[in-house]
């Protein structure tokens, strides 16, 4: 990609003081953060830092209990969840909310819809034929085009993640958060999400949840760290694998110094 | 559901079988639709009028309910009070202010829908048991009102309602009210076929599976539920327009917590998650109630042990008994329905 690297990327997302408590619970206490237009960040935390509800609050699922949310300059903080994805922002869930009894296409379909809007219309139009056509393709991209008739419900977890990317993805976000999109999945599943997530279009902004350090380290430009609703530490990949805190908080122990190589047990 | 044409797996005879018993199928089907559609015909006046008559008007009413509870996943209790204020409506208009039965079949259609799309607004907020809790409670106020503001007769309802003259005298000869009963029935079974493929139905479908994620993706939920309640509404003022035409008369005593109850036990013995099974139930619901009394004053214990029987044998009642002996077939003869979306069917 030949993207102008001197030119500053506009801020895509910025968080100024965020907190939410739940009665005496801090779980975001006083979080800043700026993520710039096209940028990959992982969030990583142990869990119960935070990172979840973090994400409740930039989709608006949940309001703040203090501070402000602006997405391109914009200040969100108080609009409703469901106008949200007007302005380029989807995400995924960590435990995959599904249409259960709908199709693999039907679910993908309905996040193109939403996207599109029009949903009180009770008559079927030209358009529907081509938003089906949309949800086809994001289908093939991410792996599910030969399953496209089964119920979501009857889809094995590791498809099931797929479908949950899918339906981030339908929505032509600017801003595509996943919620730990590669909890449960095998080595092999791992890699093919990892090749899906860098095949991204690059003007789309990701924010990644993830507790799999092979995928979030090897995906992100930039890693932000919680811990106990607070930001800890941040910078680039390899600063974050060098940094002790991290390690005593998180890692564990020391990663491997090439670190992709290594599979999750 | 589409139809496809399968490619043999499995060589000649299994094909066969697989032909003979789509083909089995149709033709019970036609069968069914074919003595369905001359009830007045080949029965007596008293079955096509009991019998015929009441079960399609009971069934559309029970399909509100499964509408709402198939699709939107709302379970509602209110759907005999707001068949209660068409019925109301029809009999006010006609008997004291004189208005054409027909006019009056439409304003009553209207203004149900309008008071259920106000009472809807406010209780599409809410969800699952706090939601039931909320219709059962409109019923019961519902029931209080009609049976004690005084213009609306109090105890006694309000007597002397005339059907349309094409329709005739239902007790004389059910014909023109039974047909009336199985246009409705058909239209409001296609027009369900139809909407939960449009964008909206899709979209009450998602919001019964997952409002969360629907919210999310940029749904109006509580727009949507609303709008489902009033199209909820629109099928229950139906039934009570042909109920009140029907009986001649509305009282509080057809729309006490008993009949609320009766209804609730037709939508799950026909099968909460088929719209069919309104139908299926509300006939078999009302030939225990009619034929019962020669044998027992028990009615109430017998559709009790009915009811239980069936949701013990099928958690889909008797829509989900027929589609379960479907698949059955065509899994013994290899027709493999791999898990494919069956409409209608929520996966365990």
């Amino acid at each position: 990609m030949t993207t102008v690297q001197a030119a500053p990327r506009p801020v895509a997302l910025r968080l100024r003081g965020l907190s939410c408590h739940f009665g005496g619970v801090h779980a975001v206490a006083g979080v800043d953060l700026e993520v710039a237009g096209g940028e990959r960040r992982a969030i990583l935390g142990p869990n119960g830092a935070g990172k979840t509800t973090l994400f409740n609050l930039i989709s608006g699922e949940v309001f703040p209990t203090a501070g402000q949310i602006e997405v391109f300059g914009q200040v969100i903080t108080w609009v409703p969840s469901r106008k949200r994805i007007r302005l380029g922002l989807t995400r995924t869930y960590q435990t995959s909310r599904l249409f259960r009894m709908l199709s693999v296409l039907e679910n993908i379909y309905l996040a193109v819809l939403g996207a599109e809007g029009g949903h009180m219309r009770p008559v079927r139009l030209r358009q529907d034929r081509e938003y089906r056509t949309r949800a086809r393709e994001v289908a093939d991209r991410v792996g599910l085009a030969d399953r496209l008739d089964a119920a979501a419900g009857s889809l094995s977890h590791g498809e099931q993640r797929q479908l949950e990317v899918a339906l981030g993805l339908a929505g032509r976000p600017k801003i595509l958060m996943l919620d730990e999109p590669a909890a449960g999945l095998s080595p092999a599943e791992r890699g093919s999400l990892t090749g899906l997530l860098l095949s991204l279009d690059p003007a789309v902004t990701l924010l990644v949840v993830e507790h799999d350090m092979d995928v979030a380290l090897r995906v992100a430009e930039s890693v932000t760290v919680m811990h106990e609703g607070r930001i800890v530490a941040e910078g680039s990949p390899a600063d974050i694998r060098a940094n002790q805190r991290v390690h005593d908080l998180y890692l564990g122990q020391p990663h491997s110094p090439s670190g992709e190589g290594r599979v999750g047990a | 559901m589409k139809r496809r044409r399968f490619p043999p797996p499995l060589g000649v005879g299994r094909v066969g079988a697989v032909q003979s018993w789509r083909w089995l199928k149709r033709l019970g089907l036609a069968g069914i639709l074919l003595v369905v559609l001359l009830v007045p015909q080949l029965f007596s006046t008293f079955f096509a009028s009991t019998i015929g008559v009441q079960s399609l008007v009971l069934g559309i009413a029970a399909a509100s309910i499964i509408f709402l509870n198939a699709i939107v996943g709302m379970v509602s209790l209110a759907q005999t009070a707001l068949y209660g204020i068409a019925a109301y409506t029809v009999a006010k208009l006609a008997v004291e202010q004189g208005v054409d039965p027909w006019m009056a079949a439409l304003v009553a259609v209207l203004i149900t829908v309008v008071v259920a799309l106000m009472f809807g607004a406010v209780a599409s907020r809410s969800e699952g048991i706090y939601f039931l809790m909320i219709t059962l409670a409109s019923a019961v106020i519902a029931y209080y009102f009609f049976s004690q503001v005084t213009t609306f007769g109090s105890h006694e309802g309000i007597n002397g309602v005339v059907p349309p003259a094409l329709l005739g005298k239902p007790f004389v000869d059910p014909t023109g009210m039974y047909y009336a009963a199985l246009i409705c029935s058909v239209l409001i079974y296609l027009l369900i076929w139809y909407l939960r493929r449009t964008p909206f139905g899709y979209a009450l479908q998602g919001v019964r599976d997952e409002p969360v994620r629907m919210r999310a993706l940029g749904f109006n939920v509580p727009l949507l539920r609303t709008a489902a309640f009033g199209f909820g509404a629109f099928m229950a003022a139906i039934a009570g327009v042909l109920l009140v035409w029907y009986n001649s008369n509305i009282s509080p005593g057809a729309i006490d917590l008993t009949r609320t109850i009766d209804l609730l036990t037709i939508a799950v013995i026909g099968g909460l998650r088929r719209l069919e099974g309104a139908w299926i139930g509300a006939l078999l619901f009302t030939i225990v109630q009619t034929y019962s009394p020669k044998y027992t004053d028990r009615f109430e214990t017998l559709i009790g042990l009915v009811f239980l029987a069936v949701i013990l044998a099928s958690p889909g009642g008797l829509a989900g008994i027929l589609g379960g002996v479907d698949r059955w077939v065509r899994r013994r003869i290899g027709e493999v329905g791999t898990a494919t979306v069956a409409p209608g069917q929520r996966q365990p």
